[in-house]
Order: structure tokens, then sequence, then C-alpha cells
């Protein structure tokens, strides 16, 4: 038999509301089902089974019993119980009601629930490290010939800091890094491929993140000597396979074949979400006394965003006293590096914005920075998911208030007062919610696993929390009373004589007005999302189409590395000359597009007056324009000489200095680097970043020893080319592993913000017109129900199956109309302000809007369509006959 | 006592019972019913019927062996009780006699 284990949580479920007495037969009965299912249909939908089987089991015979003692403190849970009774019964009889209301609640409950776990997941992040407010990151920012930021500081940055700056409690400076790993096991060797989590740190770390426990081993000075190593208990157990800590210390481990190092400590690391998950911290003496050291630049004018600076202050220090310090850094380091044509300077960053600074960024191998904008839209998202279904439910019940004016009729006469109705009414929405949000827990589980790409990792519902129960509980409250205290309210106002007598009022004027809001306030929402999602399509499309002006398709690149002397990289060349595959190639610094620039200083001369700006700067061979396919407008190509001074510059940038004709341009001078360039021929404008800026001026220089290869290659020999250049690599850099980037997917890359925007804007349309759907569907064949009588007469008086359809759908469709005019303006407000972040934008045309409206209209139509047409054509003596 | 009636559904849960003699449990009643009747019963609803028909007392029941089939839990077994024979009994009786009094030209010449 298979050895499967159902999974846990249904089966708790199960063991809340089973009975002591029947648990142990109907639990293994569920399982023997449970794994006949997996044997036979395999485990792919066996979960969902399990699920089934469950509910399927929400039954008498399973059910805990309460013995209800006869006492006055019963009374009121008499109340309830009559109330749930009642509220069940009602249900039971209105199927098709109930499961709209049911199921439309739960989906918008479940949007809502998904979306609530990952904002709390990424808020959650780096909150529960001690002394959180103290801890600081030191990073760079750089000014002059290119401008951007590094997360990481120069290596003698950290020492000098630790040195020089007063008011600090500890300071630790680290390398992340990554190399796989080799365990000794008696005579047996154990290998791990490449760990990605790895620390090359001192000490002081565990001062500044101090959220480790320690099992063995000692924070003080585990680290102090080389070749230390020390593991979290999960990395520990995986190395060794087991558990017992204090065995592991003095054990070797090897870390990219060669490095040597002991275990002297083992630390746990916390359950709470953090961004410090590093798995080996191996000492920082290491670094220094082994071959690492040639890996990594020690000079002040290296930065790498793998060595990184992080600080804690001392308790009553201002944060401007560091500030100021920092200032003091920066001069010291402008005196290091004179001769650099760019200014580096140091900034300060709490922990707290850590996790939330997409263009810093957090560890190399580390989490992806969320997106504190895209949070704040998804919780607006979220909550109107979750109004969408409770005005839904309120639509619903409301329209249905007249089939219960009876029954409070009768029990108005019996002398019930109000509040006791409203308490009646109030049970079953909160019974209708509570169903919908048992049935959302699931939803929300399995959207997780279904839309797994583009949530972070990590991300779930947090079954163990009480928190989690807390939220769930005072969802199906909130839910239930704003759901129903409308409809209970004026349910409950009905006056006895009136309910009792023959026609109930069925139009009551103010219900249907609020009914009609509320309907309104729907489409407005859906016709929102719906021009949105096509309005992002639309210009995420426009921009994977444009033409960049440069030659994309069937391009590679690799870069070489620049720490390796460059007769290596010649020897790739070489190589790439004899490959029938590779139809050219061109040597660069940097590709035509890229997300990264770097910019330099111009000066030059226009009627005497001296312009100082600056130019985007590119640089490789002189075969460059011809394979990217880039026209040469006026003037000649580089010559493959870089001691000439000689650029080519762009359109714009000839426009800058003040020529219409390219060829009057050719020749003029300006100075870049201090020195006199002269301009030698122009080129035509290319997006060389992405279509979110405008093309700016850029010069063209050429450069020796280029490490960035790209290469064009027929499109199915781009496979078999890798693969030769994967040997040939191999033999030239056999420490180095080869990436080969594509070049359209580097340029889809810039657009990936927008492609997560896209997805989730038509997984919100999608969620929002299917509980929209679903509410009209109910209404529709309430209101054919209450209009039997009048379509019959109509029919018996000559109408049209068009004519009565038109009467059915009426009223929607003006809704429809009033909601369109609303939602464009608002939808023309908000898709203008999202194309402000691009440069290039596609003309929204009018009838984007128009289609956001059709659409929606189709929906409606579509939705109350079948149920319109079966009471069209239905037979009019059927709903006219009294016997 | 409720009534000792038997429905359409609890008349074959009690004869598949019988014919399952020392081993009638939940899942052995659904599989043998799946096989006999080749419609698609469900769990809940086998388990909902056996528990009603020993409420009704023509159904016993005792606890079995532990089995690592199910996850080391006992099943429950059920056997035909005496008022359980007498129920099946006076079912097919009733429903042989009602047969007998169709008269034969009833059956004749259908279409």
């Amino acid at each position: 038999m298979s050895s499967k284990q159902p999974p846990k949580l249904p089966l708790k479920i199960f063991r809340l509301y089973c009975s002591d007495e029947r648990i142990e037969e109907l639990e293994g009965d569920l399982y023997e089902v449970y794994s006949e299912f997996v044997e036979e249909r395999g485990g792919r939908f066996a979960g969902v089974f399990y699920w089934w089987l469950v509910i399927r089991g929400f039954r008498s015979y399973a059910l805990k019993r309460t013995k209800m003692k006869n006492n006055r403190v019963n009374t009121s849970l008499t109340f309830l119980k009559h109330n749930l009774a009642i509220a069940w019964r009602n249900l039971l009889k209105n199927k098709t009601t109930a499961t709209i209301n049911v199921l439309g609640l739960a989906i918008g409950v479940g949007a809502f629930l998904a979306i609530l776990s990952i904002v709390r997941f990424e808020l959650s992040f780096n909150t529960q490290i001690p002394d959180k407010e103290n801890i600081h990151r030191i990073y760079t920012s750089f000014t002059g010939s290119f401008t951007q930021t590094n997360k990481g500081v120069a290596a003698p940055v950290g020492p000098y800091v630790e040195e020089n700056f007063s008011g600090l409690a500890s300071v630790s400076y680290f390398n992340t890094y990554s190399a796989p790993v080799e365990i000794l096991d008696g005579e047996e060797k154990k290998e791990f491929d490449r760990q990605n989590n790895l620390i090359l740190v001192g000490d002081s770390f565990f001062k500044v993140i101090g959220q480790y426990e320690w099992l063995a081993g000692n924070s003080e000075n585990a680290l102090s000597e080389p070749f230390k190593v020390v593991l979290t208990t999960e990395q520990a157990e995986k190395y060794f396979g087991h558990r017992d800590w204090l065995d592991m210390i003095n054990r070797t481990i090897f870390y990219r074949d060669s490095l040597k190092v002991s275990v002297s400590g083992i630390v746990q690391h916390p359950s709470y979400n953090t961004d410090f998950d590093f798995t080996d911290f191996i000492s920082y003496g290491t670094l220094t006394n082994s071959w690492l050291k040639d890996e990594f630049n020690d000079d002040w004018g290296s930065t790498n965003s793998s060595s990184q600076l992080w600080i804690k202050t001392s308790d009553n220090v201002n944060k401007a006293d560091i500030l100021l310090q920092l200032e003091d850094l920066d001069k010291h380091v402008v005196e290091q590096t004179e001769d650099s044509d760019w200014v580096q300077s140091y900034k300060l960053q709490d922990l707290s914005e850590v996790h939330f600074s997409p263009d810093i960024g957090i560890f190399d191998n580390g989490r992806d920075p969320a997106h504190a904008p895209t949070l704040t839209i998804l919780s607006f998202v979220a909550l109107s998911i979750l109004l969408i279904a409770i005005f839904n439910f309120i639509n619903l019940e409301t329209a249905q208030s007249t089939t219960k004016s009876k029954e409070v009729g009768v029990r108005k006469v019996l002398g019930s007062p109000r509040h006791q109705l409203v308490a009646r009414f109030l049970t079953e929405s909160i019974l209708i919610s509570f169903l919908a949000v048992v049935l959302a827990i699931p939803i929300a589980h399995y959207s997780f696993i279904f839309f797994e790409e583009f949530i972070p990792a990590g991300v779930a519902l947090n079954y163990y929390s009480p928190i989690f129960w807390l939220v769930i509980v005072g969802l199906t409250l909130l839910v239930g009373v704003i759901a129903g205290i409308y409809p209970s309210w004026v349910i409950s106002s009905f006056r006895p004589v009136k309910a009792l007598s023959s026609g109930a009022s069925s139009n009551n004027p103010g219900g249907s007005l609020i009914r009609k809001a509320l309907i309104l306030f729907q489409f407005l929402f859906s016709q929102l999302l719906i021009v949105g999602t096509l309005a992002i399509a639309w210009q995420i499309s426009f921009m994977l189409d444009k033409d960049l002006g440069f030659k994309e398709d069937g391009i590679i690149y690799f870069y070489t590395p620049y720490y390796e002397n460059y007769s290596k990289a010649d020897l790739m060349k070489n190589y790439l000359d004899q490959l029938p595959e590779v139809m050219d190639y061109a040597l660069q610094r940097t590709p035509p597009a890229q997300r990264g620039y770097s910019t330099s200083t111009v000066k030059y001369y226009t009627d005497t007056v001296e312009v100082v700006t600056s130019a985007h700067q590119k640089s490789g061979d002189t075969t460059y324009f011809k394979f990217y396919d880039i026209e040469l407008l006026a003037g000649r190509n580089l010559l493959p000489n870089d001691t000439l001074r000689e650029l080519v510059i762009n359109e714009t940038f000839m426009r800058d200095l003040g020529f219409d004709d390219p060829r009057e341009a050719v020749g003029t001078t300006f100075e870049f680097n201090s020195k006199d360039h002269t301009v030698v021929g122009i080129v035509e404008d290319f997006h060389f970043r992405s279509l979110h800026h405008p093309i700016e001026p850029l010069l063209y220089r050429y450069a020796d020893e280029s490490r960035c290869f790209a290469l064009k290659v027929k499109g199915e020999q781009i496979e078999q080319t890798i693969d030769k250049l994967t040997d040939k690599w191999n033999e030239v850099y056999p420490e180095y592993p080869l990436t080969v980037y594509f070049m359209d997917e580097t340029i889809e890359q810039f657009y990936e913000t927008e492609r997560r925007a896209s997805k989730l804007a038509s997984t919100a349309t999608g969620i929002a017109i299917l509980i929209s759907c679903l509410g009209l569907f109910g209404l529709i064949s309430f209101t054919i129900v209450q209009k039997s009588k009048e379509l019959g007469i109509r029919k018996v008086l000559g109408a049209s199956i068009l004519q009565i359809g038109t009467i059915l759908s009426k009223e929607f469709i003006v809704l429809i109309i009033v909601a369109f005019v609303i939602s464009t303006p608002i939808s023309y407000y908000i898709i203008d302000r999202w194309m402000d972040d691009f440069a290039y934008q596609t003309s929204i045309s009018l009838w984007i809007y128009l289609l956001g409206g059709l659409v929606s209209v189709a929906i409606a139509l579509a939705s109350i369509g079948a149920k319109v047409w079966k009471a069209s054509g239905a037979n009019p003596i059927d709903s006219l006959r009294y016997e | 006592m409720k009534g000792t009636n038997l429905g359409e559904f609890e008349e074959l849960v009690l004869l598949t019972v019988g014919i399952l003699y020392d081993n009638a449990y939940s899942v052995a009643i659904q599989r043998e019913l799946n096989k006999q009747t080749e419609r698609k019963v469900s769990i809940s609803s086998v388990h909902a019927a056996v528990y009603r028909l020993e409420e009704k007392g023509l159904l016993n029941s005792r606890m079995g062996e532990m089995s690592s089939e199910r996850g080391g839990k006992r099943k429950r077994l059920f056997t035909i009780s005496q008022a359980g024979k007498v129920a099946l009994e006076t079912a097919n009786e009733l429903r042989n006699r009602m047969r007998n009094q169709i008269p034969n030209i009833a059956l004749e010449n259908l279409r």
C-alpha cells in the first residue's frame, strides 16, 4: 500500500468536528479511501480529493453532540440554536441563491486572504531582529562618469569605519559568497551543489544581527581564527545527516575543492522572516589568508556588491552624527581615488528599508526586494474585491427580502421585537459568511500553488499562528455583519399588516436605489480593471514590438571574466573565427541596450557659451554599428586605435550641439575626459535604455580589449553553438561558469514590473468579473420569478421574445452605461498617470474605453442571457394559471 | 425507536453487510456496492447508512484489529442483527408477494 500521508490541514479540520466516539474508525476509513485513490490515479489531485472527503463527511453521524441542559442561562443559546436551524433550512430551501452567495463571498474572501498574506509576508521581513532600530547598512552611491548605487562598499571602507567612527556599538563587514561543498564522512566523500548563502564574516556580525541562538560554540570567538565555519542547524543537518550538534565541532568542510575549514559553532536560524538567510559563516580571516583574497579586490576604487558593511549604533546616538562622519569618509575616499573619473560617496540605509528598495537590492544571492507601491495597489485591489463580493451579497439579500416578508409578518404578530428579527437575519448572513470563509481557506491555499511563479517564495497561510485564526474569525463576523446588517434592517422594517396582506410591497424604493448604487459600483470597478488590463497589455506589446533602432533578434552575448588576463579572451575570439555557426561577432564593453548605464561629463561651445552636460557612453570595436545594423548618417566609422581622440555620436547629441544636418556636425570638437575629442561620424538614434527613458546624447569610442562578446547565430543553431562555446569556455576558464544572455530576453526583462502588473491586473479582473457575474445571475433569476405574471400577461398580449428580453435586461444596461460614463474619466486619469512612467507611450485611443464598456455589457448579457431567454420563451399559461 | 422500514439504499447496504459476513466495514461495503451495483457510492453515504441502520437496531458492530493500511486505526465491523434479518426477510417477502399479484396480462405485449 502507498505510504503517502493525507494532507494535514483537512485532517485537522476533520478531527475538529468529528466526535471522539467515531474519530478512529472514520479517520481510518478516510485514510484507506485516500491511499486507494493515490494508488489508482496518482497524487496529483489526491489533496483536493481528500478535502472533498472531509467536506462530504461533515454530516450528523460524525458530529460532536452537545448535551443541552434546560436552564435559564441557555435561553440565549436556545435562541441561537433556533436561529441557526432556521437559517440552515433557509439555505437548503434556496439552493441556487445560497450557492451563489457562498461562492461569491468565498472567492472574494479567498482573494482577500491570499493578497493579505502576501502583503503581510513582505511587511514582516526584518521586523523581529533584536535592536532593529539601531541597525543600518552603509552603501555606495556613484556620480561622475556613471550614476548608480551599489549595495556594497569598497573593501577598505569596513576597517576604516570600524577604526575611525564613534558612536557605534558594533561594525560588521563581510562578503557574500557561493561555492560547492564537500564533506569527508569517514572515508567517504559527500558532495553538495553550489550553496548560495555563504558569507565570509567576523564575530562582530552576531553582535550586529543578534537573531541567532547558539547551540554549540560561542558567539565571542567562533570566527576569530581563519579557516573556521559556523553553520545553521538546517545546513549542518544537511551536511552531516544528524542533529548531534556538539559532535560536529571540528569536523572538516571543503569549499570549492580546496578551501579547508573546520566547524566551530552551530546556530539556530530564527523562525521569523528575515533577509539574513545565511547558512555557512566562514571566518573573515579565511579570506585574507587564502587564495580567496585574489577573488576580491581590496583597493578603494573597486566596489563589489557582495562586499557589504553593516553597523549597529549605540543606544543614544543620533543618526545625524553618523551622517556627519560619513561625509568625512567621503572626503577621505576622494583623496584615495584621485585619478578616477567618478566620485563615490557613502549613504546610510535603515534596516527597515532594506527589504523595500528594488533599486539597491538586498544580498547578491538573497531574496528579491519587495516593491512598496505594488503592495499598496495590491491592498486596494484586495479590499475592492472583498467589497464587490459583499455588495453582491447585500443585493441578493435585499432583492429576496419580499419572500421573507410573510415570515417577518408572522413573527411580529407573535410579538417578536425588532432586535430579535435583526438577530435572526444576521445569524443567517453570518452562517453564509462562515461557510464562505471556510471555503476561502482552500481557495487561498491553492491559489498560492497556482500563482507560484509570481508570488514570493515562502508565502503561505500560517495555520499554526493564532493570529491567523483570529483573522479568520474576525473576517467571518465582519463580513457577516457588514453584508447582513442592511438587508436585515430592511427586512425587519416591514409593517406586519402590509407584509401579511397578499401583495407585499415588492418595490421598496429606498432599497432598490441602494441596490442600483451597489450594482453600479460593481460595474464601475470591473470596467476600471478591464480598461486598465487592456491598457497595460497594450503598452507592453507596444514596447516589445517597437523598433529599437538596432538589430536584436538572434543575438547572444556573454562576458569573459574581468579579473582574468585578456590573452584568454583572445583565445575565445580565435575560436569564434573558426566556428561556422557564428555568422558575425562584435566585441564591446556593454551591449547596445542594458539596464545599467554610464554617463560622462562633456563640455562644448555654442556661440561662445560654454555648455557642460552629460552624455551616455558606449565603447567597443569598430564592427559595432555594422553588427547591430545602426546606420551611419554622415562621416566615417572609428579607426581601431584608442589613442586617437575620435568619437561617433548619435543624432540627439548632434542636435544638442546645435546642428540639423549631420554632415555639418562632422569635425566638431568638444571636451570629454578633460581632453578635446573630434566627432568623426554621426549614427542614427537607437534605444539604448528601456522605453521608460527618452533617447539622450550618446557618444561611442573605440576601446581595446572589450570583454563582452556578441554573436549573431542562425536561429536553429543557437543551442549547438552554445554547447560548443561551453566546451571551449570550460577549457579556457575552467573555474567559472559560462552565462549566455539573449539580446531579446534582456530587452523583455526591462518590462518585468509591467508584466507582473499585467498578470496581477488580469487576475483581479477575472475575479471581479466572476463575482459580478454570479451576482447578476442571482439577481436576474430572482427578478424573473418576481415578474413571471407580468411577463405572462405581456406574452399573451403579443410581446415578442426580444421585447421581453429588453424589459428584463434594460435596468442592467442602463446601469452599465452610467458606470461607463463615470469610469471613463477615472480610468483615463489612472492610465495617464501610469503612462507617465514611459517616455514612449502607445496612443490609447478611445476605443479601448469603448471596448471596456462593451466587454462589461457582453459579460452582463452572457450571465443573464440564458435565464432571460428561458423566461421569455416560457409558456405564459404556466405563470398565469392558478391551479 | 425509529421506524424499521428499509430504504432502497439501506436495503442494499444491509445485503452487502450480509455478503461480506465477517469483514463488513465501511470501505469494504463501499467497494462491494460499487462492484455489485456499478454505481458510484461515496464513502460518506455509506457511513450515513450504516450508522442509521445501527441506530435502528438492524446492524450490530464491534471494533476490529489495527492495520497499517489504515494509518494504524482500527475499523468498525458490522454484522446483521436478528432484527436486521427479519427486516430483510419482510422486505423480500413483501416484494415477492406483490410481484406475484401482478396479473400476467399486465406484463405482456409491452412496448
